[in-house]
């Protein structure tokens, strides 16, 4: 990225106040003081078409059961209570169960939706209906089998903390379309994460890509409410006070970062009314919130949504959505009955309300865990377990929606037991290069020289699905 | 590109100008990585340059035309252009014909510069110049001139104070101090800002100035900070669970090193390999922390050997970083791209640091032995206290038989086992029970009465669910002489009941209404676990009637009434009378049962009081931890552990046949927590799971029939983990001793059939669960007892004493005995659990370590196929990348030869990335600006002659002393020169790489912080010791994993320097990671400078700096010297900037004070609220009584408003002054 053109677009966009002497006389010298990158977020041209302007990834930590939901194997029942045959279990290692547990017939009934036939479980009536909109991927595979590194990993395309995740990424290639929120928002509902900040650390970029967590109690972003006693009048005279010193500042020494935190302040006191009014649910009919099942007044993953939705159409760029809460190491069917009661109506109500409001074409939806769940099931006295299912990196599912993704259709397809892909496999990587993809980067060339060598998102590897795109 | 290298003729730089363009476009392909080589050429080396290619050469000297490098990037062919056009490379005709020209200029080639040694330029003659300090000076002047620019002036006085405080110390000065300087320095404190002249420094007192802070215990705190960016120093083990670790005294040894000038290249050694060192120390081994700072992964299930590799990749990669300024992690996967650093040359730098085993040292403490010493003693004092403790009743029985025992209505009493009575017959709804018993005295205190449960009722009473009600009870005595008066019968004496205590008491159902005279209430039993099968009553009497009469003798009358209904009545019950014991009689009685009971025991433990023999190992061997066996003929187990461990241990024979073995789990502070177990991640750290053990001989099974333990427990859920779990077959359960670690536990194997003498045995044991959980230390003992012994912690001499248990016994072999007995006795558990506790050693400090394996035991190293930790290849050895290594010399042979090799005079690099990352640190950008890169990919040096003047003057002559590394920098001139930079210089020189005028860097997180603690006048100047948390927002920690609490230190820890902030990776401090502060997650030499709008928000509203700012507006106010306004501003302003408000700056800040106090003059509710006082606080201080209830905005306001809003409107000037531009930038 040029950070003369950005600086200079910021400079003129941002109305700093300088005269047009100094501007130029800034723009020339941006890079004379200490670097910075408060100018990086400016809006860039994409590298090729997008389809998706935005992205909404309902993350589902801890790794949803695909056999209980998506990828109904009947085999499984006949099998139950034997291990698996030798040569589909290979020498692969897991976290808590022996190689050679008895297999677990599927919790749940399953039949086939809407004029695609996906297969989806009774577990998820919502999403049923909404079949024809969504892109089932039941051929998704990862390098790891424990939660922080694969749902890092899934971030990232790494397994340790410390690279750009690809909210970061999509930032720093494509820039924001909004200056009164946060870029790359992130939303917990549920426990707490495995893979914690790292999840939308902006890693080795600038900082200013990091995802900005909207919290579900408290002040929405840290620090965005006023501390008590302070009225509007006081903030806005602070601010006022704030912004003249520091152009006071700029007259003895020149430094064009200070007009940058004159931009940053004034984004700051924009921030500050732009947030409560996106949080103030008060405006959505009663329609809407039913559809999400929301009570407006309490966090839930339901809210996270309907505010998803409401962050794209004010230019968030890149929204992720963590429900944690989905590690069935124990009775896998009540985990995914209590997971699904959570999330199901409103990741339906998310898909419904974007198409309707005919924003679904360019926003992308994106389901699903950072592994899948075993064939096998997992029990063990002297931990308390009994009819659950380990982790499982060789096959599991997610499901895509709009942006650019063809609807009312499934990919892949694992084996009889639900253990191997066996048609059209998708890699995270290639998963990471197809959203890339349409939001119209590419994988390959979004590179940030760094430690001696471009880095991107999906390292040396990566293929993007052409299969599913619209 | 240097300018020169357009002109024609001038002369190419083989290093400056040529290099850079094969290295950016050609070595990818014709590069050192032999796996992505074309046509197999290398542009990287001279030799294959240069060499005849059958026939033609890539470069001919002089002879542009004949070489194929230049015919190829010159050619149209699109077969043959390079690069080609399939790549995403391409060449400028720029940089062509820089090839061509360098080719026909005799193609001179040169190693990389910073593989070449460093020598010692002079530094240039600028000729008798004033201007310039030091030879510093004189490289950056000749630069600056060479380019046609000119110095800027030296710094305003105030600036420049400001600046040397926060680069030396990370403090800005305060006024006071600012004045003294000044005087000192400039000779007065006030400088006419307007003509922009300053009075000439006075060098001997900037010097004295230097002297101070360096001396300052700040100096060491503010580089410990840099430093810890390198190490990524953390307070906790991040990944998932990411809970606390220990190694904060590696922080503080890094402050100390600092302070006390440890030379860089001891201080290198030290932290690399200070375990090696003759006779380390305990601080020599806490500097090996900084490899113990990465991460550990706790999440269950992982394989730990898997994140092992990872921490080790990062050692290499952070190693490379630190001291070379090479990107090895590159060559993790494959050879380096650029740099010529093979694939296995990487496994050979992990193979140095690949041979330590990482444990966590325990670090001795005065204080944690004197206070066990203390613990012990009274230990020993509760335990010499035991036989008192023994329960005995204060009471004893007085035998009453039964005379009578009748029901009115259909219930029908009968005297069962003598003592109880049972009722029987139709309940009815109510019910008066009336029983006499005999009495052989009149002397008794008390009566009991008890109920139980008979039959299949559900508890003491009659009704469906068991309850029962007693509404009364009474007592009347009829004594023996008493004559009988015919008109009203027998004479009764009422005894009162003074007290009543009960088992089990239902709400509202309380004892004393059984003696409370009414009917409409009385006592019930369904307790908060339900109706219990027996209640107890005990009615203390006032018998005082009873000396009165004559009689020795005579009849108890007992009224029992439930007058509730609902057929609440008793189903069976007893009475018995007791007599309160003197306390003679008690002591009697207590040493009677206490006698009574440690003979019982001693007959009973005979059979377990074993004469254990130590079996003799002779082998003990696993599939991946270090069985050593001890002088004690245990097995101690160091080195890695697996999620499945699997021991082997073969015993020598014993002479006799064996019945039992018994296995004893042994503590030592070698392992974490102490042990006996090796558990260090997810689980209780010490603990160990034996999921199977198992005996045999040759081919021959011995197996076990029962296993007892001394103690057991399950971390998880409510399920046991015994040791009879470690013999059922079942490798899910197994043995595990949570909650008790740093102690001795022993488990009993009983064998279905003895081993015949003789047989020398074999013990496999296997460990683990979802992690690592095997056994540290631990030893066998054999039996022939033919009765299996249950396990017991028994000293030999003890079941020696046991086992002799006729035999009679001194006095000092009875307390010894008797001391075991009280210990064990299920009567006294309380007690001892106390003893226990005081016994054990109180938690001391530890911190993580790094220390050398056995020479017998060195870990092995192998290349990784792609870096990928399941894909290792052949074995790789020790030893170093041939571009480091000169000809013929030998390379490092272990850990500690390497750290010295990497600051020997051997090494091109470390002394060059060393004082570029210091010179960063002063001017915000390295010599070389890539700090972490300085090889071919890397940036060129700007001042390569003063890059190499200060790395050999810093390694040489002053022989690592980072200290006067800093000295020479802020005694240049280039350093004190002013930070506004001249139309000229933005012209010609931008990036001010020159350095024709002085940088404004934003400051680090921690020193914005700092200041403004300063500035608040409340900073803590503690140093030092555990981690502490200053406030910041709730719910920072919430989306980490388990949404820990994060719960704000009180008192001065709030106020401590940031450096003592606790790190937690997953959840970074607020503050901090917004400004750009490192998670501790990665090696960090340069950090971002963002500016955002997060940024403002936390200036303005974070709770710590609001806190900050109450703070300082306190102080303005407090402060007498301060007479006005203006005087006011100017303190307040002085704090954070240290230089003088302008007078426009003034103007603003007045008005913008007036106005806020005007404001908050209205509104005394937010003036408290923004103080952070309470209104009524206030109003009382200042004995204003006006109602705080209904303020009254309207009123006319009130003394302790206006000094209210004064103070808050100093808050909000405060706050506004924190946020400046300014305050957040060194200038």
């Amino acid at each position: 990225m040029n950070s003369n053109i950005a600086r200079r677009w910021f400079l003129s966009q941002c109305g700093v106040g300088l005269g047009a002497a100094a501007l130029s006389q800034l723009s020339g010298s941006a890079r004379a003081f200490a670097d910075s990158h408060s100018d990086s977020l400016a809006s860039q041209p994409a590298q090729r078409p997008a389809t998706a302007k935005a992205v909404i990834h309902l993350f589902m930590a801890g790794a949803p059961s695909q056999l209980e939901l998506f990828d109904e194997k009947p085999t499984l029942t006949q099998f139950e209570g034997r291990p698996l045959p030798k040569s589909v279990i290979g020498d692969q290692r897991y976290a808590f169960i022996q190689p050679d547990a008895a297999v677990l017939g599927p919790q749940f009934k399953f039949a086939k939706h809407g004029q695609s036939g996906a297969q989806i479980s009774e577990a998820m009536p919502h999403l049923a209906r909404i079949a024809d909109d969504i892109c089932l991927i039941k051929s998704m595979h990862t390098d790891q089998f424990n939660h922080a590194p694969a749902q890092i990993f899934l971030n990232s395309g790494f397994s340790q903390p410390g690279r750009p995740c690809i909210g970061s990424w999509a930032l720093y290639g494509l820039g924001a379309e909004t200056q009164d929120l946060p870029a790359f928002v992130v939303m917990s509902t549920g426990a707490g994460l495995s893979g914690g900040a790292a999840l939308w650390s902006s890693g080795f970029l600038p900082g200013v890509y990091n995802g900005v967590q909207f919290r579900s109690q408290g002040d929405p972003i840290l620090n965005v409410n006023n501390p008590a006693g302070v009225s509007e009048q006081l903030q806005g005279d602070t601010f006022a006070l704030i912004n003249q010193l520091n152009r006071e500042r700029m007259k003895v020494v020149h430094d064009p970062e200070i007009a940058t935190r004159i931009a940053s302040f004034e984004m700051a006191a924009r921030l500050q009314t732009s947030a409560p009014e996106l949080m103030d649910l008060k405006k959505e009919s009663q329609h809407t919130l039913d559809l999400y099942g929301c009570d407006p007044d309490k966090p839930s993953f339901a809210r996270a949504c309907l505010l998803a939705r409401r962050m794209v159409e004010r230019g968030v760029r890149f929204i992720n959505i963590y429900h944690s809460g989905w590690d069935a190491h124990s009775n896998v069917k009540g985990n995914v009955q209590n997971n699904c009661n959570t999330t199901d109506q409103a990741s339906a109500a998310l898909v419904k309300d974007l198409r309707d409001r005919g924003l679904l074409d360019e926003t992308l939806v994106v389901w699903g865990g950072e592994f899948g769940r075993t064939p096998m099931v997992e029990s063990n006295a002297a931990l308390g377990r009994s009819l659950g299912r380990d982790h499982h990196p060789q096959a599991f599912t997610m499901w895509m929606a709009g942006g650019g993704v063809k609807p009312g259709m499934t990919l892949g397809a694992t084996d009889d037991f639900g253990f191997h892909v066996v048609e059209a496999p998708v890699h995270v990587h290639d998963l990471q290069a197809t959203m890339l993809h349409l939001m119209g980067l590419d994988h390959e060339r979004l590179t940030f020289h760094h430690a001696g060598r471009d880095f991107r998102l999906t390292d040396v590897h990566g293929h993007v699905v052409h299969d599913i795109l619209a | 590109m240097s300018p020169a290298a357009h002109a024609q003729d001038a002369p190419v730089d083989f290093n400056a100008d040529v290099r850079p363009i094969l290295s950016n476009t050609c070595f990818h392909c014709h590069g050192p990585d032999q796996n992505t080589r074309e046509a197999d050429l290398r542009l990287d080396q001279q030799h294959p340059l240069f060499e005849d290619r059958g026939g033609h050469v890539a470069v001919k000297p002089g002879d542009a035309a004949n070489s194929e490098l230049i015919r190829r990037i010159l050619s149209n062919d699109p077969d043959e252009v390079m690069p080609p056009p399939d790549s995403s490379k391409t060449l400028t005709a720029a940089q062509r014909d820089t090839l061509v020209r360098w080719v026909n200029q005799g193609a001179t080639w040169q190693q990389h510069w910073s593989f070449v040694k460093p020598i010692r330029e002079t530094p240039p003659d600028v000729g008798n110049d004033a201007w310039t300090r030091n030879e510093i000076d004189r490289f950056v002047l000749h630069k600056i001139r060479a380019a046609g620019l000119e110095p800027s002036s030296p710094a305003a006085p105030h600036i420049l104070l400001r600046r040397i405080y926060l680069d030396l110390i990370g403090l800005q000065p305060t006024p006071a101090e600012t004045d003294a300087w000044l005087t000192k320095i400039w000779g007065s404190t006030r400088f006419d800002s307007a003509d922009g002249s300053t009075p000439p420094l006075k060098e001997s007192a900037w010097q004295e100035l230097i002297d101070h802070l360096q001396a300052s215990p700040h100096y060491g705190e503010r580089w410990a900070r840099r430093w810890l960016d390198l190490a990524r120093y953390a307070d906790t083990n991040g990944y998932e669970k990411d809970r606390d670790r220990s190694i904060w005294p590696y922080r503080d040894w890094v402050v100390n090193a600092i302070n006390s000038d440890l030379p860089f290249d001891q201080f290198t050694v030290e932290q690399l390999a200070g375990d090696m060192l003759p006779d380390a120390t305990i601080d020599q081994r806490i500097a090996t922390g900084f490899h113990r700072n990465t991460m550990l992964n706790e999440e269950g299930g992982i394989d730990p050997m898997e994140f092992r590799y990872h921490a080790m990749t990062d050692r290499v990669a952070t190693t490379g970083t630190t001291w070379l300024g090479l990107t090895l992690g590159c060559c993790q996967c494959h050879t380096h791209k650029y740099d010529p650093v093979s694939h296995t040359e990487y496994y050979q730098i992990f193979a140095y640091l690949n041979n330590a085993d990482e444990p966590s040292l325990l670090l001795p403490s005065e204080s944690v032995d004197e206070q066990w010493a203390k613990n012990k003693k009274q230990a020993d004092e509760l335990l010499a206290d035991l036989p008192n403790q023994w329960p005995v009743n204060d009471s004893q029985n007085v035998n009453a038989e039964i005379a009578s025992a009748v029901a009115d209505g259909s219930q029908t009493l009968t005297v069962a086992d003598g003592q109880w009575i049972d009722v029987s017959g139709p309940n009815s709804e109510t019910a008066t029970y009336v029983v006499e018993l005999n009495l052989p005295t009149l002397q008794f205190d008390s009566i009991k009465l008890s109920t139980r449960t008979t039959g299949k009722a559900k508890g003491p009473g009659r009704t469906r669910h068991g309850n029962f009600v007693l509404n009364e009870i009474t007592f009347e005595v009829q004594s023996n002489n008493s004559a009988p008066s015919a008109a009203s019968g027998p004479t009764l004496t009422a005894l009162p009941i003074t007290a009543a205590t009960a088992t089990v008491e239902q709400d509202s159902y309380e004892i004393s209404k059984a003696i409370d005279g009414d009917l409409a209430t009385g006592w019930g039993i369904h307790g908060s676990r339900g109706i219990p099968d027996v209640a107890e009553a005990t009615f203390q009497l006032d018998t005082s009637a009873l000396q009165q009469l004559k009689s020795a003798n005579g009849l108890l009358k007992v009224t029992i009434k439930q007058t509730t209904g609902d057929k609440h009545t008793i189903g069976s019950f007893a009475l018995s009378l007791q007599k309160n014991r003197t306390p003679d009689e008690t002591r009697e009685a207590r040493q009677h049962s206490l006698a009574k009971a440690f003979d019982a025991w001693r007959r009973s433990e005979k059979a377990n009081a074993v004469d254990w023999k130590i079996l003799v190992p002779v082998a003990a061997t696993s599939n991946l931890p270090i069985l050593t066996i001890q002088d004690d003929h245990s097995i101690f187990a160091s080195g890695d552990t697996a999620k499945r461990d699997d021991y082997v241990i073969t015993l020598e024979a014993a002479d006799h046949p064996i019945s039992a073995i018994r296995l004893e789990a042994l503590p030592d502070d070698r392992l974490p927590e102490g042990g006996p177990g090796s558990t260090y991640y997810e689980g209780t750290l010490g603990d160990f799971y034996l999921t199977e053990i198992g005996a045999k001989s040759g081919s021959t099974k011995f197996p076990f029939v029962s296993a007892t333990h001394t103690y057991a427990k399950n971390r998880f859920g409510s399920n046991p983990a015994t040791a009879a779990m470690a013999i059922d077959g079942d490798i899910q359960t197994g043995w595990s001793v949570h909650g008790r670690q740093g102690e001795a536990h022993t488990a009993v194997f009983v064998f279905a059939e003895p081993v015949p003498a003789g047989t020398p045995l074999t013990i496999d044991m296997s460990f683990g669960r979802h992690f690592a959980s095997s056994l540290g230390r631990f030893r066998f003992s054999a039996t022939d007892s033919p009765t299996p012994p249950e396990a017991r912690m028994y000293s030999p001499d003890v079941s020696q004493l046991l086992r002799d248990a006729d035999r009679p016994l001194s006095h000092d072999q009875h307390a010894k005995l008797l001391s075991t007995f009280l210990t064990s006795a299920e009567q006294l558990s309380a007690q001892s659990e106390k003893i226990r506790k005081l016994r054990l050693r109180p938690s001391a400090t530890s911190s993580l370590v790094l220390q050398s394996r056995p020479p017998e035991h060195t870990r092995p190293t192998f290349r990784h196929h792609r870096g990928e930790y399941l894909q290792p290849k052949e074995p790789v050895t020790v030893g170093l990348p041939s571009v480091l290594l000169p000809a013929n010399a030998a390379a490092p042979t272990d850990r500690l030869e390497f750290a010295r090799w990497l600051v020997s005079s051997q090494t091109p690099l470390t002394a060059r990335v060393v004082v570029n990352r210091h010179w960063a640190a002063f001017f915000g950008n390295g010599i070389v600006k890539t700090l972490d890169d300085f090889g071919l990919q890397g940036a060129a040096p700007s001042h390569p002659e003063l890059l190499d003047w200060l790395a050999v003057t810093f390694s040489n002559d002053d022989q690592w002393s980072i200290r006067k590394l800093h000295r020479k920098i802020v005694s240049s001139a280039t350093y004190r020169q002013s930070s506004g930079m001249s139309n000229a210089a933005l012209q010609i020189d931008p990036d001010n790489r020159l350095l024709s005028s002085s940088p404004r860097i934003r400051l680090d997180a921690e020193i914005i912080r700092d200041q403004l603690l300063v500035a608040a006048g409340v900073l803590s100047t503690e140093l030092g010791g555990p981690p502490v948390r200053p406030p910041q927002p709730g719910g920072v920690t919430e989306s980490a994993y388990g949404s820990p609490k994060w719960t704000a230190s009180k008192g001065s820890d709030r106020y401590r320097r940031s450096l003592y902030t606790f790190i937690k990776r997953t959840a970074p401090f607020a503050m901090f990671s917004t400004f750009d502060a490192p998670s501790g997650e990665a090696c960090i030499a340069n950090r971002d400078r963002s500016n955002s709008p997060l940024q403002a928000l936390t200036m303005l509203n974070d709770v710590m700096l609001m806190e900050l700012a109450q703070k300082a507006g306190e102080s303005v106010v407090e402060d007498s010297t301060l007479t006005d306004t203006a005087s006011r501003i100017d303190n307040l302003f002085r704090r954070t900037m240290v230089r003088l408000p302008n007078a426009d700056e003034l103007k603003l800040l007045q008005t913008f004070f007036e106005e806020q106090k005007l404001h908050f003059a209205t509104n005394p509710k937010q003036a408290a609220d923004f103080t952070g006082q309470k209104l009524a606080d206030v109003k009382l201080q200042s004995g204003d009584v006006a109602q705080t209830d209904d303020i009254n905005p309207q009123s006319t306001t009130s003394d302790s408003d206006n000094l209210l809003a004064e103070q808050a409107a100093w808050t909000a000037t405060a706050r506004a002054v924190f946020g400046l531009d300014e305050s957040l930038t060194r200038e």
